[in-house]
């Protein structure tokens, strides 16, 4: 007989409103999804098409990719993203891992001030960090160059410019090396506690010293975990925006993501910009591929049968013991107080020069108090805020509700959920972007009138998170055991009673969690906002770019920069349980 | 109170259909206190979330009281919510984030039995103290023991004053100890109440200690129904035998009808006598049930006089258990047979001895 669950609703009795409940409501959460994922991508592909503007949509044709994939430039461009991708994350995986086993596995003193040094960078946004950089090695007027060459003309070497030129592919992958250590960190972090500490010590018992049980245990166990880290990395690394626009740009070198802004958005010529961006996304579904494949093969085989923070034997590090810190140190020195050094400096000064003893009486305030009267400044924050609150709220409701279905539910099709999420999740934000871009250029949605206005940053933004959200939400539903929530139906609540005073109230810790880490991730968003701005919608960091890029007024862009990163690190701080509790999932 | 007819659920699994719970029929009279036993995955779980309105099953009609909760024939169903009956749940499900007395008092605060809040504290005052809880209505969920949580599980599942309570294995948590005072406690509890219940357990001491009847399952259907005395001594299937305490089984056929409505059984080591509850006839395949408790042992051949079922053995292996010693008696023919021996009697490894046991205490039943 068939399975009379999904007719009993029509039966008497069955409460017709509350079984036909759950499935309208699925309806609609699909349809949500579609909109936001499914129709932009598909809108994309269309417009890769066809040429000319989006608003007057042309014949279909295939001269975008003819003139994209014809150009050897493309090809370079394709190398230059691999090149920079993969050099960048060789970098960021060896800092993580070194740092990870220094941490979790030998006797370095003041892990706890080490854990701090690595996760305080991540409170500078990456547009930022770039800016700063540029400042302390631009060849002509870097701040470290110019010491550089005053140091070498001492030993009679002359220079004119440089020694250090950040307008490079080395000054690119510095920049993306650098920044992404922390989450692989972190990464890498989470496999070691998950792996059985008896595994080292039967080697060491056996007679194994130090580096041998890392070489021959260690790494070869940890193996998957650091293949999948080294995908994440790659994946993040090829998406990265900042570096390669601040830097990459002015010596013409292009990556994928810089070349769809610069095809869509200065150009513009948005049929090639589609082209670009379809040809991003299959590369994007290849990886993310292979990255499901290393993330599953890596999970439990090694795992710990105890996990009751059972403290694995650490290495004694002798007389390396302080040197080992002084790393952290640093990397800290590098990422964070040079980069936070020359901002503060630039921002105090009247006009761009080098730090000397004669200029620290020339330091002022005006541009900080320029900040506040620049009418942008205020209609920046005011958007910021708004899409920052917006896009985590949203977020989490979204991610809520979709993971409610897949997790509580019987409905057949919500595997297509998760799906969809998981699509969401692959795709790179540029391409969201700029699948946003021709979804509410062209008509019919061009009607909708969303383009250049901050719903459209909001959406897009959502499409970018809602996969994490997605994530955290089933960990969290699941840790409810199904009988909490079926004694309360027993007990006479209906569905939605049950979800508001049993469900919600359990897992409000990770939905605080979720919100956090996503309003953390907005408030910093570049590429995204970016690629959308209009005169109408500009965020604070799209403002940055504007001073930077445009006006060329570096005090000021330093000023807001350094406003920036004070109200983010203690937005972050005052959040920082949370966010690790988020990340640990 | 409650009647179950034509009761079946199928789950789908990678094989196909799986048959979890295949025409049940069952009815449990107002005040009964009735289990349904059987091993994992034998339906029993499922039935009762059937009949709490957890699952929706594929066939069957559910009346609670006179009112039918689920009806295939009629296209009748009803929302868990609304069936206002008493859930125990393995886990027990207390609400973490809610005091003692807010889990309690939640089935009065919600849907259809929504009372005043001075009703709502009297009842939540008397479920309490029924389950000898009282005093502790402002303690958190989180820190209460194993043992309080099912008390409080309890008060929450009567305070509503159901018609119907249903219980599954909600001792199975708890220590050994713990278990036996609870189940007389809960015994007591519902008769006092005068309560229909239905209990759910894989226990068997557990459904014989606390059941007016029992109900063995497996693989979805009721193999036996009948009172725990019935269910232990007069088995009419060979699953029920081996499931309900522990036993012997020895294969034989019938020879034919004695007096006394013994029948003799011939098996590998001779014939003995026995009874057959069920219709049988001669060269019936048969297994007889011989419990170890039945079994008496002499160290002596014993006398002439009503000379029937006794066995020649060698003591093969021995248990000390504390109350008594089990042993493993090897026959001639190479029958192990599980006998209990209480002190102050004591027999040694790989001694001669003799088994006796009486036939009106061995059971046979059909073999399949």
């Amino acid at each position: 007989m068939a399975n009379i669950s999904t007719h009993a609703f029509f039966w008497r009795g069955g409460r017709f409103r509350q079984v036909l409940g759950p499935n309208l409501f699925f309806i609609f959460i699909v349809l949500v999804l579609l909109w936001l994922i499914i129709f932009p991508i598909g809108q994309m592909i269309l417009n890769s098409f066809r040429t000319g503007h989006p608003a007057v949509p042309g014949p279909f044709t295939l001269e975008n990719y003819i003139v994209g994939f014809s150009n050897p430039l493309t090809y370079e461009m394709i190398l230059n993203t691999f090149v920079f991708a993969g050099t960048g994350t060789v970098i960021t995986v060896t800092l993580a891992i070194l740092f990870a086993w220094l941490t979790e596995r030998t006797d370095m003193p003041l892990r706890n001030l080490a854990w701090s040094l690595l996760l305080i960078p991540m409170a500078m946004p990456g547009l930022l960090f770039s800016i700063a950089w540029v400042l302390l090695v631009s060849p002509r007027i870097g701040v470290l160059n110019i010491w550089l060459r005053n140091f070498l003309d001492l030993f009679g070497v002359e220079l004119t410019t440089g020694p250090i030129n950040i307008y490079s592919m080395g000054g690119m992958i510095y920049l993306d090396g650098l920044r992404g250590v922390t989450t692989v960190f972190l990464i890498i972090v989470g496999a070691f506690r998950m792996m059985d500490p008896a595994l080292e010590e039967a080697a060491r018992t056996a007679g194994a010293r130090i580096h041998e049980v890392l070489l021959k245990v260690t790494l070869p166990v940890l193996l998957p975990a650091i293949l999948a880290a080294f995908l994440y990395s790659f994946m993040s690394s090829m998406e990265s925006f900042e570096a390669p626009l601040v830097v990459g740009m002015p010596a013409r070198i292009y990556v994928y993501s810089t070349m769809i802004y610069f095809s869509t958005r200065v150009v513009p010529s948005y049929g090639l910009g589609a082209a670009f961006g379809v040809s991003y996304f299959l590369i994007a579904l290849v990886l993310v591929y292979f990255y499901q494949r290393a993330v599953l093969y890596r999970s439990d085989r090694f795992a710990t049968i105890t996990g009751k923070g059972y403290r694995p034997h650490v290495i004694p590090l002798g007389k390396w013991r302080y040197p080992a810190l002084s790393l952290f140190f640093v990397y800290f020195l590098f990422a964070v107080i040079m980069p936070l050094a020359i901002l503060i400096w630039v921002s105090l000064i009247p006009n761009y020069r080098p730090p000397t003893w004669d200029q620290l009486q020339q330091m002022t305030l005006t541009h900080y108090w320029m900040l506040l009267e620049e009418e942008g400044i205020l209609r920046a924050t005011w958007n910021t805020l708004l899409i920052t609150i917006a896009t985590a709220t949203i977020t989490v409701f979204l991610a809520f509700f979709v993971s409610w279905i897949i997790v509580r539910t019987q409905i057949r099709g919500r595997y297509w959920l998760d799906g969809l999420t998981f699509l969401s999740h692959s795709v790179p934000g540029i391409i969201i972007a700029l699948a946003f871009i021709f979804l509410y250029l062209q008509p019919p949605f061009r009607y909708l009138g969303i383009y250049g206005t901050i719903w459209i940053v909001i959406m897009a933004m959502i499409t970018q998170y809602v996969a994490f959200g997605t994530r955290t939400m089933n960990a969290a539903i699941t840790q409810v055991h199904k009988e909490l929530e079926e004694a309360g139906r027993i007990s006479g609540a209906n569905r939605f009673l049950v979800l508001v005073r049993i469900t919600v109230p359990l897992i409000l810790p990770a939905l605080a969690a979720t919100w956090i880490w996503v309003a953390a991730h907005a408030v910093r968003a570049f590429s995204i906002p970016l690629m959308l701005a209009s005169d109408d919608n500009r965020t604070l960091s799209v403002m940055l770019w504007h001073y930077w890029n445009e006006d060329q007024f570096f005090p000021l862009a330093a000023a807001l920069g350094v406003v920036l990163m004070v109200a983010i690190a203690l937005f972050t701080f005052a959040g920082r349980r949370y966010i690790a509790k988020a990340f640990s999932q | 109170m409650l009647k179950v007819e034509n009761l079946s659920k199928t789950f789908v699994v990678e094989e196909g259909k799986l048959a979890a719970v295949d025409q049940i029929h069952l009815e449990i009279p107002q005040g009964q206190f009735f289990t349904l036993l059987g091993p994992s995955g034998c339906g029993k779980t499922t039935t009762l979330r059937c009949i709490a309105g957890l699952e929706v099953p594929a066939e069957g009609e559910i009346w609670i009281g006179d009112r039918p909760v689920f009806s295939s024939t009629q296209r009748i169903t009803t929302m868990p919510e609304e069936r206002e009956i008493g859930m125990v749940f393995q886990s027990y499900a207390i609400w973490p984030h809610m005091n003692v007395f807010q889990n309690v008092a939640f089935p009065l605060r919600v849907g259809l039995r929504k009372q005043p809040r001075q009703v709502v504290k009297e009842r939540v005052d008397w479920a309490l103290s029924l389950v000898h809880m009282d005093g502790l209505e402002d303690r958190p969920a989180t820190r209460l023991s194993g043992g309080q949580q099912q008390r409080v599980a309890l008060a929450r599942a009567l305070v509503g004053q159901p018609k119907l309570l249903l219980l599954d294995e909600p001792l199975s948590n708890l220590d050994a100890k713990l278990r036996e005072g609870m189940r007389v406690e809960l015994r007591r509890l519902q008769s006092s109440l005068a309560l229909t219940t239905l209990y759910v357990t894989h226990d068997q001491s557990e459904a014989l200690a606390m059941s007016d009847k029992i109900a063995v399952m497996q693989a979805g259907k009721i193999i036996q129904l009948g009172t725990p005395k019935e269910i232990y001594e007069r088995p009419v299937d060979p699953f029920t035998v081996s499931f309900v305490g522990s036993t012997n089984m020895v294969p034989g056929t019938v020879h034919g009808i004695k007096k006394d409505d013994l029948y003799a059984v011939d098996t590998q080591e001779g014939r003995i006598y026995c009874l057959i509850p069920q219709e049988s006839s001669p060269q019936s395949r048969v297994v007889v049930s011989i419990r170890p408790e039945d079994i008496r042992i002499h160290s002596e051949a014993p006398s002439s006089k009503n000379r029937h079922n006794v066995w020649n053995g060698q003591v093969k292996q021995l248990v000390y258990l504390g109350d008594c010693t089990q042993c493993e008696v090897e026959t001639e023919t190479g029958i192990v047979m599980k006998v209990r021996i209480n002190p102050p009697l004591e027999v040694q490894l790989g001694q001669k001895i003799h088994l006796s046991f009486d036939p009106h205490r061995c059971i046979a039943v059909i073999a399949n």
